[in-house]
């Protein structure tokens, strides 16, 4: 049958409101469901399918987002805004400032990317006489490591070796010759370390005698003594030792008594310190109490 | 009742079943003027109605509602029978992809109902012997089977058949028989046929649309059971649709069809005779007829002029104006044949014998104003203008009384009418069918 296509004042075709066969069929199938999910399915299958392979397939794509992302990374490493150029130790102590310059080993100029401020952080708070340290990087390429030094207290003497310790106990430095820190107090004995602040208390305490006071000495890792001049010993106990120091500070100021002629005073017991004398006014006693008792020399 | 006497009944019907228990189901209305589709959604009843099992397997009892709806012009369809396939098939098509896309889902079955086919009403009688005393459904299949089945013609096909009256022993007019005792049931079946080619047409042009058929129905019957009350289905009263092509008549008493037939001719007609009457395309005739359109004309209908503005004349000469009455004077004899035929009609099946004489107009011909008078006079008896009931979703522009055999059919595809092959078979045939039931529900559902 011949179809004369029918034109409407417009000059168009004549349109059909009705489906063409294959669009209705179509339709047909879109609207059941097990076809859209089907279809779904397939689609997403079909698409990670080819993209995986086409991804793989091309290697060299790969490799070049590999070096493109390589390269960029160290343009902006190498950015002259980014470079840390020069390091500054703020230290007042000189022999510290070589330590550190001997511990970090980091070539400078880097990138501010690539210095690990938490690493030196530590690595120069694990010198010894370093108490804490502020690392930063500063807008114009300064690598700046503000050291707080631990601060010598007292010099500790034992098994021959003099060491400089701070109010923790911590060794900073060692010294050959106790005169090389003269104007450091001297510990002794083992464990003395341990107690630095107590002894300090003690120093504090008798400042009175302080200029006569030879050294601490740890007794036994226990219990103080006080060596003043002369070879006189304070025994202090094992606990309160500072009500000792003080009673025998204001037996000092009431009678003199370390000016006397003893060779120690002892408190380890505090109800009932002891005095020991030297031989010779043990002798002097004795003479006395002869004189007492009405005896002739 | 053999297999073979049904065997396109019975297919549809399982048909049918099993898209009722899919849920939901295409309704093609193929009309002389129109193709209507609808899409009808079974929805479980709410309330305390609900089956034993809970489910929506029971063809009847169950709510539905339309959720998709589509119409279009149709073309190619006269006097109710498709007369060309191609145009056929391109409407159903339209209706069909809309009606979808409003759904939102696929149908795959479809009830269709034409008015075509020179239908020709049987009455049947039949009776039998009753097995156990108390009728089963099985007695009435069995009465069904044994019923004489007149010579129809070898070119016709059973569209309908249903039993309209059962009589136990000498009690008659019964409806439901089924639990009652008695020793002899007899039955009244009516029939009717539709010409074989004509139907074929309608199945090819559904398949062709790959569309699964699952029923056939008359449309001037669903018209009558969507515009009819409950009470004029039970005393007796006579439906017209006066569609595009054909006039229907479907008579119905005891809420049965007893009766149907078709006047080929329609409102297509009455427009054909404005448009040769004034020569004026066939669209505008028609335009002219539903706006200004009447059947009596008065004093005031000589002034009152119509403008046929012809889009073809473009010169102010040609420009013609008719006055009312004259287009009154070529409607009304039109519809004056119509009725005298459908008088004919009514004369031959034996309507005057029925206590109420009642006849309800539907269609699209009965919006014509003034047919009311002239089908009281014509046909004698009382006439009301009837309008489908409304159906949940359905729109209203959807509603009118053109739309009358749409919406009956989804009302007999919601609360079906047992036609004589609902009722299980005889006796000798009962355990093969029992198997091959099994078979088909195994081929069915795997």
């Amino acid at each position: 049958m011949l179809k004369v296509k029918q034109l409407d004042i417009f000059g168009r075709g004549h349109r059909d409101p009705a489906p063409s066969r294959i669009a209705y069929l179509l339709q047909r199938m879109w609207l059941r469901k097990v076809f859209r999910r089907f279809l779904f399915l397939f689609s997403v299958v079909f698409i990670s399918f080819w993209g995986f392979l086409f991804l793989y397939s091309k290697t060299s794509l790969l490799t070049n987002t590999k070096l493109g992302l390589i390269s960029f990374i160290e343009k902006v490493t190498s950015s002259p805004a980014l470079k840390v150029t020069k390091m500054d130790i703020i230290t007042k102590d000189p022999k510290i400032l070589s330590k550190i310059e001997s511990v970090l080993t980091t070539d400078l100029p880097v990138s501010s990317l690539e210095v690990d401020v938490e690493a030196i952080r530590s690595k120069v708070e694990s010198l010894a006489p370093v108490n804490t340290a502020n690392v930063r990087v500063t807008s114009s390429g300064l690598l700046e490591i503000e050291v707080i030094e631990r601060k010598p207290v007292v010099v500790h003497h034992v098994n021959g070796r003099f060491e400089v310790l701070d109010i923790e106990g911590i060794s900073i430095d060692n010294i050959k010759n106790r005169a090389d820190r003269s104007d450091l107090p001297l510990i002794v004995g083992l464990g003395a370390n341990n107690e630095v602040s107590e002894a300090l208390m003690l120093l504090i305490e008798s400042s009175d005698i302080v200029d006569r006071v030879k050294c601490l000495s740890r007794i036994g890792t226990r219990r103080w003594d006080i060596v003043l001049d002369q070879g006189l010993v304070i025994k202090l106990p094992e606990y309160k030792p500072m009500t000792a120091i003080r009673r025998v500070i204001s037996l000092q100021e009431v009678h003199r008594i370390l000016d006397r002629d003893i060779s120690y005073l002892d408190f380890r017991d505090l109800s009932r310190p002891m005095i020991g004398l030297t031989a010779n006014s043990a002798e002097k006693l004795k003479d006395l109490r002869a004189i007492l008792r009405g005896e002739s020399i | 009742m053999s297999e073979k006497l049904y065997a396109m009944q019975l297919k549809l019907r399982r048909r049918r079943l099993s898209a009722i228990k899919k849920g939901f189901i295409g309704l093609i209305d193929v009309g002389s003027s129109k193709i209507v589709c609808l899409i009808l959604k079974f929805t479980p009843e709410i309330g305390n109605h609900k089956s034993a099992d809970d489910k929506v397997d029971l063809p009847s009892n169950v709510a539905f509602r339309i959720i998709g709806t589509a119409t279009t012009r149709s073309r190619g369809v006269v006097f109710g029978e498709i007369d060309s396939m191609d145009e056929v098939e391109r409407g159903i098509r339209t209706v069909v992809q809309a009606s979808q896309k409003m759904a939102g889902l696929l149908i795959e079955d479809v009830l269709v109902s034409f008015s075509g086919g020179d239908p020709r009403s049987y009455g049947i009688y039949a009776e039998t012997k009753i097995v156990n005393r108390e009728v089963s459904e099985f007695d009435i299949g069995n009465a069904l089977t044994n019923c004489h089945i007149p010579d129809y013609g070898s070119e016709r096909e059973i569209v309908h058949a249903l039993p309209v009256n059962f009589t136990l022993d000498d009690r008659t007019g019964l409806v439901d028989p089924r639990g009652l005792v008695g020793s002899e049931l007899k039955v009244d079946m009516h029939m009717m046929t539709l010409e074989r080619s004509v139907v074929r047409n309608v199945v090819h042009a559904i398949k062709k649309c790959s569309l699964g058929l699952s029923g056939i129905s008359f449309a001037p019957y669903l018209s009558g059971l969507s515009s009819l009350t409950e009470d004029e289905l039970e005393i007796g009263t006579g439906c017209i649709d006066m569609g595009g092509g054909t006039s229907g008549l479907a008579i119905f008493f005891r809420k049965q069809l007893i009766f149907g037939a078709t006047v080929r001719l329609g409102g297509v007609h009455i427009t054909s005779d404005i448009m040769k009457a004034f020569e004026i395309p066939f669209d505008m005739a028609e335009r002219i007829k539903t706006l200004h359109g009447g059947l009596f004309s008065t004093g005031r209908d000589d002034r009152d002029l119509i403008e046929i503005n012809d889009l073809n004349s473009d010169t102010e000469k040609e420009r013609k104006k008719i006055s009312r009455s004259e287009l009154i004077g070529v409607i009304r004899p039109r519809v004056e044949e119509i009725f005298e035929e459908l008088r004919l009609q009514l004369d031959e099946s034996g309507f005057d014998n029925l206590r109420s004489r009642k006849i309800v107009l539907t269609g699209g011909v009965s919006r014509l104003p003034g047919l009311f008078d002239l089908a009281t006079k014509i046909l004698d008896c009382p006439v009301r203008i009837g309008k489908p009931i409304r159906l949940q979703g359905l729109p209203i522009a959807a509603n009118g009384a053109d739309f009358a055999a749409a919406v009956g059919l989804a009302l007999n595809a919601g609360h079906p009418q047992d036609e004589c092959w609902d009722f299980k078979g005889s006796k000798n045939s009962y355990g093969m069918r029992k198997i091959n039931g099994w078979l088909r529900w195994i081929s069915e559902n795997w």
